[in-house]
């Protein structure tokens, strides 16, 4: 992925924040969010339950759910500044340059639409110059290329009559048919089976080689990112805690909290260990966000450092390390030596 | 494994008639002629695709569901016919820890009252020393006595499947079934309840049927590993033998479709061509067959097809459901070298 | 896209407590008007409700007659506030032995299901097929009209429905994982029905009943209008509209009189069924 590097930005985000305003209180569930994303690749995100993954998403998408509100920020896709768009530009652009692939396709496909009327809805829709007699011919052929066995069979029917599988497969052929410049793909594998997780994952490859799409891949698991990603974003508390290679981030964390998440995965082979290291405590509160570090409660790398008052009074910037790497850590790079394992 | 089992299931078979009325209706056979055995204080692992027929195990073992067939024995005692007294004493002996934590509870009892059940039905306890033992048992779990007054809708994932290991563990049963009790929790979580359960084996010396399709979770937890296919057992022995020389051709295909976690390493998983549903099976041979790729290599042998292969000891002390178990070669660095497929 | 977006932000989000609505607030305060009404309307109100006095037909408000005289002179607030105890008495009574019929019927068909759940869902359905006022007409027939008839009939018009919405909340009920872990750690069935499956009906039972309340006070004027319910001179609101029929054309304001008490009243029952099933829907996804 060597030419990766140098080719041009698909996706440029910039201090994006995204704010849920509940009763009185205000939860900054995205707070400053930048990052780039280039053509051919793909990028992982990647942070526990609530750390503002799917809002991040949401936002690029211009589709966060009320009483939630974009209140900073710039999204640019390709040369087009998705905040100036009205909705109905909005609306054109996904799916055509920009397509979702959800967790549960199961939940996402209308059950009561065969399945080639609804590959056949986003073509009507974003495609309305092509021919309709040639529809059912192109739908075959997504359906085809995403590796449904039998398509002829498949199109004619509902979506429970397929399994969790297939129907990944057939929201992946939604998110890919009109060749997207970005594909943004909310724990595509999640709720599968680690047979059927592999193929789906060989099939967001293929498409990548394929079409040279951009894949924005959002999951927890990062055994699965270090296999696919090319980059990995490491969000915690709203925030991006750490960016950088793949290879590079899950072989020397920089910031102690991917260190903890890394360390979190139970080894496979081997005798096991007595216990898995875990992170104490909880993510904090959203509606109020602590001031300094907001990994600092449960940060090991700052006990180990004998708890600096630095970390719990100010808040440390996204430092980038000049190499394509960045930290949010007033340590970066103790993280790897002062962790003993 | 030596001694005595405490759990031993035989020839089980459970068949589902699928949904509607008629005399149409086919039935799925979930559980096909599966035997076992647990051992004191041992976890036994149960791992297989999406259908393949854990959750039926569990259920049967823990008396939610009736055998079609087969013999389910604790301590040597058949559990069919148990009735009145006998039956609520297996209570105390088996229980089970429930897949989706949101469900597993009633929302509108406290966990109090939730906790409360176990001492009550079996007049273990009340009053203050109710009190007491609840109290320990929630301190017991990691969680604090003030959360006794809260519903469980008001936990986190992670605290939520703390309190069903607790519901479970206060009748002290000698054997918990516990149906993927950590999936759908954030890594972190997941490693801190895993560790529990960890602790809890160590200090109670409880035996456990822990199903997962999370083979890192399997494999940090159980000392012995079972891989179901299509309701059948295709194989079983020791985790390391399990991992690092699985024999049945299904088994290496899962191994190989773990992420191994090698960064750098790019994509290196095992992919098997085809689905579950889209091989129906055949009654008489193998399940695995539409899929298998020894089959293919050794140009389909129609043995594969027309003779179910039985549970025969394979190298490493485990044992294996293929007929052609001998003639692979053994797969190099613990990675299946399987791919392709129908399809 | 819509759709598949709905579905993604999966996660139980914290419900934050709402304020309390508008049309709570209204349904609750036409809900304590009629209670007082029930309560001390009598007392308030001092008159006789019974006292005829032809000279004094058809007087208009004021005076120590608030709303005005009937066809007989006598009071119409007082009959009203009469009335208010006579048709609560009788809406309660009726959802009460509803409720009675159907919970126990519905818990027991819809736990136990094989042969039990077939022929009591197939008795029910019968039931069922039979227009309610039919039902209510027949019992009225049978005994004759009275106040406890008029609570017989309308108990037994309710519960088949009832006892078939109990039934499909406890087949709901039923197969949740919270009723397999009670069954595995040893808890009889009454125990299972007792923890798990009453305490769920629990928000259901509290709407249905504001629904029938509504349903029955309608149902009592209906049955009263045709003469089929509480008998004239007993007080009632029922009652008393079959008395102002007959004046309809001449003096309106009657009707409208012994109409608005239960166009508020059921109006009242409504919103706050309504109100209590967002609240209590709410809860449960909270
Ligand atoms: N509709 C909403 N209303 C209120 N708060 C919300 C809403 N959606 C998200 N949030 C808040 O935004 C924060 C980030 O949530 P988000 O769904 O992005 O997390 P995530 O990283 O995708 O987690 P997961 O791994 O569980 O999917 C959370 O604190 C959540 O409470
Ligand atoms: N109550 C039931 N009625 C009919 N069929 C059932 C029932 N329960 C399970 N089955 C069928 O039995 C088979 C095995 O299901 P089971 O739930 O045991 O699989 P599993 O291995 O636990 O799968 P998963 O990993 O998805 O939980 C499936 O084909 C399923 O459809
Ligand atoms: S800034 Fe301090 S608390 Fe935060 S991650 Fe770095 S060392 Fe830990
Ligand atoms: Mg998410
Ligand atoms: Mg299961």
């Amino acid at each position: 992925m060597n030419d990766v590097k140098t080719a041009e930005t698909v996706l440029r985000v910039r201090d994006l924040a995204v704010e849920f305003s509940l009763r009185g209180s205000v939860a900054r569930a995205v707070d400053g969010v930048g990052f780039e994303v280039r053509a051919g690749e793909i990028v992982g995100m990647v942070g526990e339950s609530g750390s503002g993954k799917s809002v991040t998403m949401l936002a690029l998408l211009g589709l966060v759910p009320r009483p939630g509100r974009v209140v900073a920020g710039s999204v640019r896709l390709r040369d087009i500044e998705l905040g100036a768009l009205s909705l109905r530009e909005l609306a054109r652009l996904r799916g055509r340059q920009m397509a979702l692939i959800p967790s549960d396709a199961g939940a996402a496909l209308n059950p009561v639409t065969r399945i080639g009327s609804q590959v056949g809805e986003g073509l009507a829709a974003h495609l309305p110059e092509l021919p309709r007699a040639e529809r059912p011919a192109r739908i075959l052929d997504i359906l085809k290329r995403v590796g449904l066995p039998r398509p002829e069979q498949q199109v004619r029917r509902y979506p429970h009559e397929l399994s969790g599988g297939m129907q990944q497969r057939v929201a992946v052929a939604m998110g890919v048919q009109l060749g997207p410049d970005l594909l943004i793909a909310d724990e595509p594998t999640t709720a599968l089976d680690v047979t059927i997780q592999a193929q789906i994952l060989q099939l967001l490859l293929d498409v990548r080689e394929q079409s040279g799409t951009s894949i924005l891949f959002i999951t927890h698991d990062m055994t699965t990112v270090a296999e696919i990603c090319d980059r990995v974003l490491v969000m915690y508390a709203g925030q991006i805690v750490e960016s950088g290679p793949v290879v590079d981030v899950c072989t020397a964390p920089a910031h102690p909290y991917t260190r903890a998440l890394l360390d979190a995965i139970p080894p496979l082979g081997g005798d096991p260990p007595e216990r898995l290291t875990t992170i104490p405590g909880a993510p904090p509160d959203p509606r109020a966000w602590p001031a300094g570090c907001r990994f600092a409660e449960r940060c090991r790398l700052r006990e180990q450092l004998g708890n600096p008052d630095k970390c719990t009074s100010l808040a440390p910037e996204l430092a980038s390390d000049g190499a394509g790497r960045r930290s949010r850590c007033h340590f970066t790079g103790s993280a790897a030596e002062a962790v003993v394992r | 494994m030596s001694g005595e089992s405490l759990l031993s299931v035989r020839g089980l078979v459970k068949d589902f008639r699928e949904r509607g009325f008629g005399p149409g209706r086919t039935a799925v056979r979930a559980v096909d002629d599966v035997s076992f055995d647990v051992y004191p204080g041992e976890t036994l692992g149960l791992v297989g695709e999406s259908g393949s027929g854990k959750t039926t195990i569990g259920r049967l073992i823990v008396r939610l569901e009736e055998p079609t067939a087969g013999r389910i024995e604790l301590r040597g005692q058949d559990l069919r016919g148990l009735s009145g007294r006998r039956s609520l004493e297996f209570r105390r002996d088996v229980q089970m820890i429930f897949q989706n934590t949101q469900n597993a509870f009633n929302p509108r009892r406290t966990v109090r009252s939730v906790l409360s059940d176990p001492y009550q039905i079996h007049r273990l306890a009340s009053g203050a020393e109710l009190e007491e033992r609840i109290g320990g048992l929630l301190r017991r779990v990691g969680l604090t006595t003030p959360m006794l007054d809260r519903y469980p809708q008001q936990f986190s994932g992670g605290q939520r499947q703390r309190l069903g290991i607790a519901r479970a563990l206060a009748v002290q049963p000698a054997l918990v079934v516990a149906d993927e009790p950590v999936s759908g929790l954030d890594v972190s979580v997941q490693a801190q309840v895993l560790n529990l359960f960890a602790e809890l084996r160590r200090e109670l010396g409880l035996a456990m049927l822990f199903i997962s399709h999370d083979l890192r979770a399997v494999y940090f937890l159980c000392e012995r590993i079972a891989v179901l296919y299509l309701g059948r057992l295709v194989e079983i022995g020791p985790r390391r033998t399990l991992l690092e020389d699985p024999v049945h051709p299904y088994t290496r295909a899962l191994i190989g479709s773990i992420p191994a976690f090698r960064p750098g390493g790019g994509f290196t998983r095992t992919v098997i061509k085809g689905e579950i549903s889209d091989s129906e099976p055949v009654k008489a041979g193998c399940h695995f067959a539409p899929r298998c790729a020894r089959w293919r290599e050794l140009g389909q042998p129609a043995r594969c097809r027309e003779e179910r292969p039985l549970l025969r000891p394979a190298a490493g002390g485990g044992l294996a459901a293929c007929h052609f178990a001998e003639s692979s070669p053994r797969p190099l660095d613990g990675v299946a070298e399987l791919a392709g497929g129908i399809g | 896209m819509k759709t598949q977006v709905a579905v993604l932000v999966t996660e139980p989000r914290p419900a934050a407590r709402r304020r309390v609505p508008l049309l709570t607030t209204v349904g609750a305060s036409l809900g304590l008007l009629v209670l007082l009404t029930i309560v001390i309307g009598p007392w308030l109100i001092g008159q006789d409700p019974y006292a005829i006095d032809i000279g004094n037909r058809f007087a208009g408000p004021g005076g120590a007659h608030w709303l005005g005289t009937d066809e007989l002179g006598r009071d119409v607030a007082s009959r009203i506030a009469y009335g208010a105890r006579a048709t609560a008495l009788i809406a309660v009574g009726a959802v009460a032995i509803a409720t009675a019929i159907a919970i126990p019927l519905g818990v027991l068909t819809g736990f136990l299901g094989g042969w039990v759940d077939l022929v009591v869902t197939r008795v029910v359905d019968l039931f069922f097929a039979i227009p309610s006022l039919l039902v209510a007409i027949g019992v009225i027939g049978l005994f004759g009209a009275s106040v406890t008839t008029t609570v017989l009939a309308l108990g037994l018009s309710y519960w088949p429905f009832y006892t078939r919405l109990i039934r499909s909340a406890v087949v709901g009920l039923r197969s949740r994982p919270n009723v397999d872990a009670a069954r595995v750690l040893g808890a009889s069935r009454l125990r299972v029905i007792r923890t798990e499956i009453l305490t769920g009906l629990v928000p259901l039972v509290l709407v249905q009943t504001t629904v029938l309340l509504g349903f029955a006070i309608l149902d009592e004027a209906a049955l009263g209008f045709l003469g089929l319910g509480v008998q004239p001179p007993q007080a009632s609101w029922g009652s008393r509209l079959a008395e102002s029929r007959e004046f309809i054309l001449v003096h309106p304001e009657l009707a409208l009189v012994a109409g608005v008490p239960i166009v508020l009243a059921v109006f009242a029952m409504n919103l706050l069924s309504d109100s209590l099933r967002d609240r209590l829907d709410a809860k449960r996804t909270g």
